[in-house]
């Protein structure tokens, strides 16, 4: 891909009218009259010291302003607790506290911080952010709410930010992987960041309605994900001081007008394995490999044999040559019989196929001769109607025929499941019957048998639509090109030897067993249920796009070609007019104004709120960036440094602003109350899945398996009842044993209709719309979840059951509980509060006899004696009050 | 809380008396409002609460209020071609190929100004006099979720708040110890699940809260078995003493709305159970409800909906599903399931009505009844006895409305002949939410939210107060 040249030049050249304000040129100025802070060449991207020390600067500046000091260092602890949930949403365990802790050496931290990159966690803490954008879920959303496999891009997510993947990379290939020379299964499955928009298939819906909202999704969540742009504002009219008109709305929406997907049906999907079916997938595809290589073999007695079976060949041909087939006349036609189905029309005998009379009407109908196209093909008229073909034949000698029927409409019909039912005869004997909407397709071309005399035909095509048809046949067992390099022998083309040889391969005794073996692998291939990961698919032919008037799907208007507003950078016109070219755009001519967006977007993933706090508006009505050449200047480093996602957060952490301590001062308050001047460390509620993540970690029950479909924790009963299509499906909420059900939160299945409701409480969007930021509310239904919730309690059982394994002293149970939640050793105070409050708990649970047992079994811990149980059920009493302390809910 | 500044705590009181050591200030945080969009109310609000009976899946109002003698008359004949000229059906298409279907109930007129009502809904004689009756309300989509995000949110797609929690966000809370904004369940599920009471681009804690009809009524409520009351005290005052000494280290503004969150869940834990236990209420009221303590019912929810506005919830809304009755032989069959579902709902309705108005709650509490569209003149499924059925119809269909300003025993709009669509007098759900609001103290065009770069309002850049409904 030629990206770097590209989209640094633009970063450094095209800045002018990326932001319709003010900062913009700011930024161009930032941009390019700060010196480079970038490394040279070759030199690795992990030492940014200097480019940190820039950051601090900007951010002093600023701060010095307003008469503030920047705040301390964080303390030790706590700068890893936080670079851990930052970059991993886990928090660091007791032995990597400890190490890191004893480790004096001034790299200590910058190790710490590469540990954490190229941690598992790390990837799939990444792509929370990046799914709630392209709001992923595993159900189609509206009425039916049905179950979808959508995982499989969410895993090429997790892996892409685990590999970083430079982001350009990452954008043209989900906007566009279907359209990359010779994509990849991986870039197809890439595509699925735009089949993740909802789809009804409720009953009575137009398709069409559900297709244009679908691509106005499209339009939405791509403008916000890439550009914080809000344009669906302007896809009913113009508005004044709007600088997207309408026009521009639906030349936007005509890069994503033009694919397969219909609005309704989760098609075209790609097979994908399952984790556990992998291992045995790559097995079969290294197998397949061998064998092909070996089909492929090319020595001299494999030439020797194919120059004999040529001269065999071409003896037979001679032969034909002298006896050529007499046909009676041309396709005779009896039909359309209609019936009103072609299911019906299918299975209905109308009776030729007792034996054709072709001077006898039949259901009122006579034989006549077919309708011809100019180019030979059969027009078969009718709606659920079936038509008879029939054709007589004489030859000399018996000798073999091909019957080829294909489709002349147009490859969009020729999918799978829109074939017509076929059946054939041949000399009155049925020789196929395939149904209606067969998924093998089109059948094969098929071997018929001559005899000598008169030879008869009757084909019965039943279809649901007026159809037409080319029904070949062939003389002798050759395709056209075959037959054609035979005859030539030595003055064959290139194109027809090849058809030659793979005629041949495909036939020849010498590859016998080699053909076996294939064939058995495809088998075993087909065997495997696979995932069908809903993918993009440009149409062979672009629809073409229409302004809707008032934005209404009924009321087109004028023709658009697909195009980017004009306040943007230009879109030029050596790129293509589809996806592909938008993809390039975006992170090419656009750069300067993607790279703020990524940055921005990371920027708040470490100190919860953005530089500009309208991640998804960048526009007018959003807000002003605090520290505009901090942006700026994050965001030509960010392109510089090859869009690498990790490279940035490296910065970011090693910076001193967000090293400081997050203590908020009186002074603070006051004169910064919303940290907007970055005066201090940041401090934040952590979001669901770390909550979930962080109770199971400490509780040391985290199953740390990444990516697959998703499962199903404990939820309470009666969730999916609230979703109507419910009732029409099969599905039902199946909770995972363990330790499948202690899987991090981002693997936690989300019904669009039912959301998980833990997921729900805590601010999980509905995964409807792109959502740019989450809010953080705080609220008392999240507390009751974090008391009673069974995934909660399950945490607390765990952790309770860890310290009360340390009961011989308490104090120091207390003590490592604390540091698993928050890090931090506790306070003798602290200490003591938690201490007495074991000593009350235990003394509760004492007063009513069995009370501990029962507790113990509802946090999941079997009780070891009833002496004892009480003791437990205290602990983990403990462990819950530790787990939802504000402290271990907050990322400081 | 959401620290972001636009989302402050605001001086608007709060109604709340702390109890349990519960911080003024982070009263105000947890009860209150985060943003200030517009000072609200605009005007003085005539109304306080709001009680929504939703009918899931569009109740045939030709079959219920709407009296049509000429549909009756010309059962089984192709409609007039001009009436449903530029219509499409969700079923019918174009319509021109469906035959008109007369009710099969009988209708009779009761009340002072001589109502149409079907004898499928003999307790609703009670009230005919009492409400205010909408006959040619319009909407403009005709898939079941699309409707019901439109009627709810003002927009068919994804993404935006409803109505209560517009409320909820707007005007705050009344109650210390109850949520705002409450759900009641009953019947078949709500088509669009819980998107249906969603708070869309409003904070999370404005959504509905569904009290669930089986199990605990609010989810998690119940501690775990076996845990001593006084051992959760006992936790909570840790957590508490915990939080408040850190707080006093970092400064931290949002553990005190963690205190408070606490604290208010601990409560939840008396008041709601209390709240959802019907045994306490006389006799005779549950008779006139047709409600059992301890089972869920439609009119039981009708019940706890007034003790949930007598305790200050804001806005309730009630979901009884399955009025979806194409016809055939499925539980979408209009001969058989209609009188059933009107069986459900009658009573619990009209006994609302009357049980907030002698308790001199009526005036302050509006109550509506009705579906996100109506269903077509034209037969849809086979013509043979018990298999009938009607299609979707966005043109017209109907409501009724009680409390407020609103008129006792008015009608208002019509609707041709056939009962397509309205012919004067025609309300569109926009023009409904726009007056609801009003009702509430609110101008509709004044109360926005920034989100993503534009001011979104419940009405969307539509409605007007419809005056004329007020007596």
């Amino acid at each position: 891909m030629p990206r770097r040249a590209l989209t640094i030049a633009a970063t450094r050249v095209n800045l002018g009218g990326v932001q319709p304000r003010a900062c913009a040129l700011t930024g161009l100025l930032a941009i390019a009259l700060l010196p480079s802070a970038a490394p040279a060449q070759g030199r690795p991207l992990d030492t940014p010291g200097p480019a940190a020390g820039r950051v601090d600067a900007m951010v002093a500046f600023r701060l010095a302003d307003s008469g503030l000091e920047p705040a301390p260092r964080a303390d030790r602890s706590t700068l890893l607790r936080r670079a851990s949930l930052a970059l991993t949403g886990l928090p660091p365990t007791l032995e990597e506290l400890d190490a890191f802790l004893a480790d004096s050496d001034p790299t200590a931290f910058e190790r710490a911080v590469d540990r954490l990159l190229e941690s598992p966690g790390y990837g799939e803490h990444q792509a929370v952010g990046w799914l709630d954008l392209a709001r992923y879920a595993d159900t189609n959303g509206y009425e039916k709410d049905r179950p979808r496999d959508a995982w499989p891009w969410r895993d090429w997510v997790i892996d892409a930010f685990q590999r970083d993947m430079p982001f350009d990379e990452f954008t043209v290939r989900q906007l566009a992987g279907d359209l990359l020379p010779d994509p990849t299964p991986e870039d197809l499955i890439a595509t699925g960041f735009h089949r993740n928009a909802m789809l009804n298939d409720e009953g009575g819906v137009d398709a069409e309605e559900f297709r244009v909202v679908a691509v106005k999704d499209r339009v939405d969540a791509t403008a916000r994900t890439w550009l914080a742009l809000t344009l669906d504002c302007a896809q009913c009219h113009d508005h004044p001081n709007d600088p997207i008109t309408q026009r521009e709305y639906y030349r936007f929406a005509a890069f994503f007008d033009s694919t397969e997907d219909d609005g309704v049906s989760l098609e075209p999907t790609v097979p994908w394995p399952l984790p556990e079916q992998r291992e045995a997938f790559a097995a079969l595809d290294r197998e397949a490999a061998t064998l092909r290589r070996e089909y492929a073999r090319d020595d001299a007695s494999i030439r020797a044999a194919f120059s004999d079976w040529c001269a065999a060949q071409r003896d037979e041909l001679a032969a034909r040559d002298a006896d050529p087939l007499r046909f009676e006349s041309g396709w005779m036609e009896l039909g359309p019989l209609v019936t009103g189905k072609a299911a019906s029309a299918h299975s209905r005998r109308f009776g030729p196929e007792r034996g054709v009379r072709l001077d006898r009407a039949v259901a009122g109908q006579r034989w006549h001769p077919a309708p011809v196209t100019a180019d030979g093909a059969l027009e078969l008229g009718g709606e659920g109607a079936a038509s008879y073909l029939f054709r007589a034949v004489e030859v000399g000698e018996p000798r073999d025929l091909t019957l080829n029927v294909q489709a002349a409409d147009g490859p969009a019909t020729d999918r799978p499941g829109t074939v017509p039912g076929l059946q054939v005869w041949w000399n009155g004997g049925p020789v196929l019957d395939q149904e209606v909407g067969a998924a093998s397709g089109w059948p094969e071309p098929r071997a018929l048998r001559l005899r000598p005399g008169r030879n008869e035909l009757l084909v019965k095509v039943s279809h649901a639509a007026p159809r037409t048809l080319r029904v070949e046949l062939a003389d002798g067992p050759w395709p056209v090109d075959v037959r054609a390099g035979l005859a030539r022998g030595d003055g064959a083309t290139q194109a027809e030897r090849r058809a030659l040889d793979r005629w041949w391969r495909a036939r020849a005794d010498e590859f016998a067993t080699t053909r076996a073996g294939l064939r058995a692998l495809e088998l075993r291939r087909e065997s495997f249920a696979l995932a069908g990961a809903p993918v993009l698919r440009e149409l062979d032919e672009p629809r073409l796009t229409r302004v809707l008037e008032r934005g209404d799907w009924t009321r087109p208007g004028e023709i658009v070609t697909p195009g980017t507003p004009v306040s943007l950078p230009a879109f030029p016109a050596e790129l293509p007019a589809n996806r592909l070219g938008l993809a390039r755009w975006l992170v090419g001519p656009a750069a300067p104004r993607t790279a703020r967006v990524v940055v921005n977007r990371i920027w708040a993933q470490h100190f919860g709120r953005g530089l500009i706090d309208t991640p998804d508006d960048f526009g007018k009505a959003g807000s002003a960036p605090s520290h505009p050449e901090l942006l700026d200047f994050l965001a030509g480093w960010f392109v510089e440094h090859d869009w690498s996602v990790k490279a940035l957060h490296r910065l970011i952490v090693r910076s001193a602003t967000w090293q400081q301590d997050s203590r908020v001062t009186a002074e603070q308050a006051a004169l910064d109350p919303h940290n907007r001047l970055l005066s201090r460390g940041p401090r934040f509620r952590i979001r669901y899945e770390t909550i979930r993540d962080l109770g199971l970690q400490t509780a040391g029950l985290l199953h740390q398996q990444v990516g697959g479909p998703s499962v199903m924790p404990p939820q309470p009963p009666g969730i999916w009842e609230q979703s109507f299509g419910f009732h029409d499906l099969a599905d039902r909420w199946q909770t995972a044993p363990a330790p499948a059900r202690h899987r991090r939160g981002l693997y936690v299945y989300l019904r669009r209709t039912a959301p998980y409701p833990t997921f729900a409480l805590f601010d999980g969007p509905r995964r409807e719309i792109c959502v740019a930021e989450r809010s953080r509310t705080i609220t008392p239904l999240q507390t009751l979840a974090l008391w009673n919730d069974a995934a909660f309690l399950e945490a607390a059982g765990g952790l309770g059951r860890r310290l009360f394994a340390l009961r011989e002293d308490p104090a120091r149970a207390v003590v490592i509980g604390h540091r698993l939640c928050t890090a931090r050793e506790p306070t003798p105070g602290e200490r003591d509060r938690l201490l007495e409050l074991l000593d009350s708990a235990r003394h509760e649970f004492a007063a009513e006899a069995g009370s501990g047992t029962t507790y113990c079994r509802s946090a999941g811990q079997l009780v070891p004696d009833m002496a004892s149980s009480d003791q437990l059920a205290a602990w983990i009493l403990v462990a819950q009050t530790l787990l939802t302390l504000h402290e271990t809910l907050s990322q400081h | 809380m959401n620290a972001r500044p636009s989302e402050h705590p605001t001086r608007r009181a709060v109604l709340a008396t702390p109890v349990l050591g519960l911080g003024g200030l982070a009263c105000a945080r947890l009860l209150g409002v985060d943003g200030d969009p517009a000072p609200v109310p605009h005007h003085r609000p005539r109304i306080r609460s709001v009680i929504q009976l939703g009918m899931i899946g569009a109740p045939s109002q030709l079959d219920l209020f709407e009296h049509k003698p000429l549909l009756d008359r010309h059962d089984g004949e192709v409609p007039p071609a001009e009436l449903l000229r530029g219509e499409h059906f969700a079923f019918l298409g174009d319509g021109t190929d469906a035959t008109l279907l007369a009710s099969p109930w009988p209708k009779a007129r009761h009340g002072r100004h001589g109502t149409w009502l079907s004898d499928l809904l003999p307790h609703h004689r009670r009230i005919v006099d009492k409400v205010t009756w909408l006959h040619a309300l319009e909407t403009d989509v005709v898939n079941h979720v699309p409707a019901q995000m439109l009627l709810h949110t003002g927009s068919p797609r994804p993404g935006r708040p409803t109505l209560g929690a517009w409320l909820d966000w707007g005007l705050g809370r009344l109650a210390d110890d109850l949520p705002a904004y409450v759900v009641l369940a009953s019947g078949k599920a709500g088509r669009c699940g819980t998107a249906c009471w969603q708070s869309g681009f409003l904070p999370s804690r404005h959504q509905g809260v569904a009290l669930r009809a089986d199990g605990e009524p609010v989810l998690f409520l119940e501690d775990p078995a076996g845990l001593p009351r006084a051992a959760r005290r006992a936790a909570l005052a840790a957590q508490r003493d915990l939080d408040r000494g850190r707080l006093a280290v970092t400064g931290d503004p949002d553990a005190d709305a963690r205190i408070a969150a606490a604290e208010l869940a601990f409560r939840m834990q008396r008041s709601v159970p209390e709240l959802t236990d019907l045994g306490s209420e006389d006799p005779t009221t549950l008779e006139l409800y047709g409600a059992v303590p301890g089972q869920r019912s439609f009119g039981a929810n009708c019940l706890l909906a007034r003790r949930l506005v007598e305790r200050g919830c804001r806005f309730v809304q009630l979901v009884h599903g399955g009025w979806d009755h194409h016809g055939g032989a499925s539980d979408q069959n209009l001969f058989t399931n209609l009188p059933q579902r009107a069986r459900e709902v009658d009573r619990g309705a009209a006994a609302l009505v009357l049980d907030l108005e002698r308790r001199g709650l009526l005036a302050e509490t509006l109550v509506l009844f009705g579906g996100e569209f109506g269903r077509t003149p034209m037969l849809q499924g086979p013509r043979s006895a018990g298999m009938l059925g009607r299609d979707h119809q966005r043109t017209a269909f109907s409501m009724w409305i009680a409390g407020g300003d609103f008129a006792p025993g008015l009608h208002h709009g019509t609707t041709d002949d056939f009962g397509f669509r309205g012919v004067d007098g025609v309300v569109h759900v926009h023009d409904l939410n726009a007056t609801l609001l009003d009702q509430l103290g609110i101008d509709h065009e004044r109360f926005t939210f920034r989100s993503q770069g534009r001011d979104y309002r419940l009405t969307d850049v539509h409605g007007r107060v419809v005056h004329e409904l007020y007596g």
